[in-house]
């Protein structure tokens, strides 16, 4: 670019990279903005009163008093229920599913028997069963062959528990099941880059299986644990279908934040987008929080996993 | 206590014969060393013994008793190794006391006593609370021997331990692995690939090639008796020359050397007729050098150009030429005094003692014979 034939000038290369740079910057500040607008004008939008929404254009900040929190406080009311509910089935789902699928990925990784690629392949196949496929007999499982709410219904006399929360077991324990293929995929190929010299030093150590896997392999696999707790706490807590068909209706007293939050805001005289933004942002709080609380953990295991 | 039978030991891999058809018995408190070259069998060897390996075929015996299938928990042996696998979330005083929790016949309060003793053996006692990502790899490879020392085993078995220390802690560090041996009395086998260590350390070497045994003995039985060229290439630095011909005349014939025989070992190759190739052997140290035929015993004698001089200091090490030698490679080495000044391009009268030469068969390889030992009466003849 800088190169003029035979008349060398060093200022030439100077500009030449200045404008360069400038052009690298221009592009990165579009694609910034490009990303960022939608995200902008969302936050905007829940912070105006229709009237402003109606009146400004949707990325500008509201003015005098256009700006209003009654939005945020009447989603804040009508998404709690939701929240509480998605928080007490994703959270208890998320970790069974991780600690299993971490357990699972040892045995088919770090331990040797006879048999195990079979196993591996059933996972891995388990990995693309569409959810579509199973909708229908997840549903007839759940209420007919296997009632689970029924049987543990004594437990809704206990202390905190109302009956409505032992509807939400079906949900988490389908997401567990879901879930595990893919997270031992993922923890397999971080125990598979672990030393083997670890496993055997356990071995000579006189460790027994269980042992080598509570006092080796899990405090190893400390920055995994996060990268996938995020990932499918996301998954879970976001999950749409397997609600809709195992709880059915917003108005349950058990439905998660997937299912209310398409309802907020929407009624026969039209849509309150600043109600319905507002919502979306206090839904979207738990995963943006565990984000941050885990952003540490995740960088690292994205670095030392590869997943 | 801890001795060990290996009988007719195999492990395949697949298609890959790792370790062919090997036996040693090895004695109770000895220090034994597998050395060869990479990919010799030497670590699948030693992984069967402490279990991490199933044999295909063959036997592994602990004072008698067959422990083929015993899992590596259920033999009490101890393993270091090679890049030393300390768990990297304890501290060091985690690591050494992590397998004497399964040691029954301690009270808490005397694994904490053992930890800190053998911490106190191996200078580390200082160091027991941190963790090995914050120790040097001396440091390291302190930790990995009191995690072994630390249980008490049978058997220790080491694999390629020093391979990742500096030349200097190498050397520290065999000396004291040495007399910590001594000192604790436990059968040791022990993994390297750097004949340097299996000379010095052992009390008896095996010496492996393509996973099939070649030679067990005493570090000097094999540099001075072996039993095939490889072992005779493989002990010793620099290792043995080799030159390639055949039995003619009255002796050995090659393009650039010809040496008569005489009476001695002309029986020990008397199976041989005209023609049959044959390999001489000759290790470095025990060529002569001369720079005036005055002093040579003219018999054995050959005149050599110098090409290039190694002085290490105690010993020059010197490549010889002949000078009709159409090869530009060196013929042989030898190693001078190092107190004497040998200059590139000299021409020096070469004299290869006949009481010190090796004779390989040619095709097998197989040792025909050994040098003569001034200590021995008797020749020594394989």
């Amino acid at each position: 670019m800088a190169d003029n034939g035979s008349n060398f000038d060093i200022r030439s290369i100077v500009d030449g990279m200045n404008h360069r740079r400038l052009g690298i910057y221009v592009f990165v500040t579009v694609f910034i903005a490009f990303f960022l607008v939608p995200l902008e004008t969302g936050i905007m939008t829940a912070l105006k009163s229709t009237e402003a929404i109606n009146r400004s254009l949707p990325f500008l900040p509201p003015a005098g008093d256009g700006f209003t929190l009654a939005n945020l406080e009447l989603a804040l009311e009508q998404v709690q229920r939701g929240v509480i509910n998605s928080l007490l089935m994703a959270l208890p789902a998320t970790i069974i599913n991780i600690v299993l699928a971490s357990m699972a990925a040892y045995g088919l990784t770090l331990v040797d028997w006879r048999g195990q690629i079979g196993v591996l392949l059933l996972f891995v196949a388990g990995v693309f069963v569409p959810y579509q496929a199973v909708i229908v007999p997840l549903a007839r499982f759940w209420t007919h062959i296997f009632p689970i709410t029924e049987i543990l219904s004594p437990l809704a006399r206990l202390v905190l528990v109302e009956p409505y929360h032992l509807e939400l077991i079906p949900l988490m324990i389908t997401h567990v099941a879901y879930g595990i293929p893919i997270i031992t995929v993922l923890f397999r190929s971080y125990y598979k880059s672990m030393p083997k010299s670890l496993i055997e030093a356990g071995k000579i150590d006189g460790k027994s299986v269980t042992q080598i896997y509570r006092d080796i392999v899990l405090p190893l696999s400390k920055p995994m644990f996060g990268v996938v707790f995020i990932y499918q706490f996301t998954q879970i807590y976001n999950e749409f279908l397997f609600s809709k068909v195992l709880i059915g209706s917003a108005s349950a007293q058990q439905a998660t934040v997937t299912l209310i939050l398409p309802q907020i805001g929407a009624s026969t005289s039209g849509l309150d987008y600043g109600l319905r933004m507002s919502a979306a942002f206090l839904a979207a709080l738990p995963t943006l929080l565990l984000y941050i609380a885990f952003a540490e953990q995740f960088a690292e295991g994205l670095k030392t996993g590869g997943a | 206590m801890g001795a060990i039978t290996i009988d007719s030991l195999t492990k395949r891999f697949d298609d890959v014969v790792a370790v062919d058809d090997v036996s040693v018995e090895i004695e109770d408190g000895e220090f034994l060393v597998l050395v060869g070259p990479s990919g010799c069998g030497k670590t699948t060897t030693l992984r069967m013994v402490a279990g991490l390996e199933t044999p295909s075929e063959g036997a592994i015996r602990f004072d008698g008793e067959l422990v083929n299938y015993t899992v590596p928990q259920d033999r009490d042996v101890a393993m270091v190794f090679q890049d030393y696998a300390l768990y990297p979330h304890m501290t060091v005083r985690g690591n050494l006391k992590f397998g004497l929790e399964e040691e029954p016949d301690y009270t808490d309060a005397e694994r904490d006593e053992r930890v800190e003793e053998v911490a106190e053996l191996l200078d580390i006692g200082n160091l027991l609370e941190r963790k090995p990502g914050e120790l040097s790899g001396g440091q390291q490879q302190r930790v990995a021997l009191g995690r072994a020392i630390v249980r008490d085993p049978e058997v220790f078995l080491m694999d390629e331990p020093l391979s990742n220390l500096d030349a200097k802690l190498r050397a520290q560090m065999r000396t004291e692995l040495q007399q910590l041996q001594d000192q604790l009395d436990v059968t040791t086998v022990y993994v390297t690939h750097d004949q340097t260590e299996a000379m010095t350390m052992s009390d008896r070497m095996v010496v492996m090639n393509d996973g099939e045994l070649q030679q067990v003995g005493a570090p000097l039985e094999l540099y001075h008796e072996p039993t095939n060229r490889f072992v005779a290439e493989f002990i010793g630095e620099p290792s043995m020359n080799f030159v390639d011909g055949q039995r003619g005349g009255d002796g050995f014939e090659s393009e650039t050397l010809d040496y008569p025989f005489d009476s001695t070992i002309e029986s020990s190759v008397a199976s041989l007729g005209d023609g049959d190739r044959l390999t001489l052997g000759i290790r470095p140290e025990d060529i002569e050098l001369y720079d005036d035929a005055a002093d040579v015993d003219v018999s054995h004698t050959e005149a050599m150009t110098v090409t290039v001089v190694e002085p290490m200091g105690n010993e020059n090490v010197v490549h010889l030429t002949y000078d009709d030698s159409e090869t530009r490679g060196d013929d042989l080495i030898a190693i001078s005094d190092g107190l004497r000044t040998i200059e590139t391009g000299a021409e020096l009268l070469v004299r290869i003692p006949p009481e010190a030469i090796h004779l390989f068969d040619g095709d097998t390889g197989d040792a025909l014979h050994n040098r003569l030992l001034e200590t021995d009466e008797q020749p020594v003849t394989q």
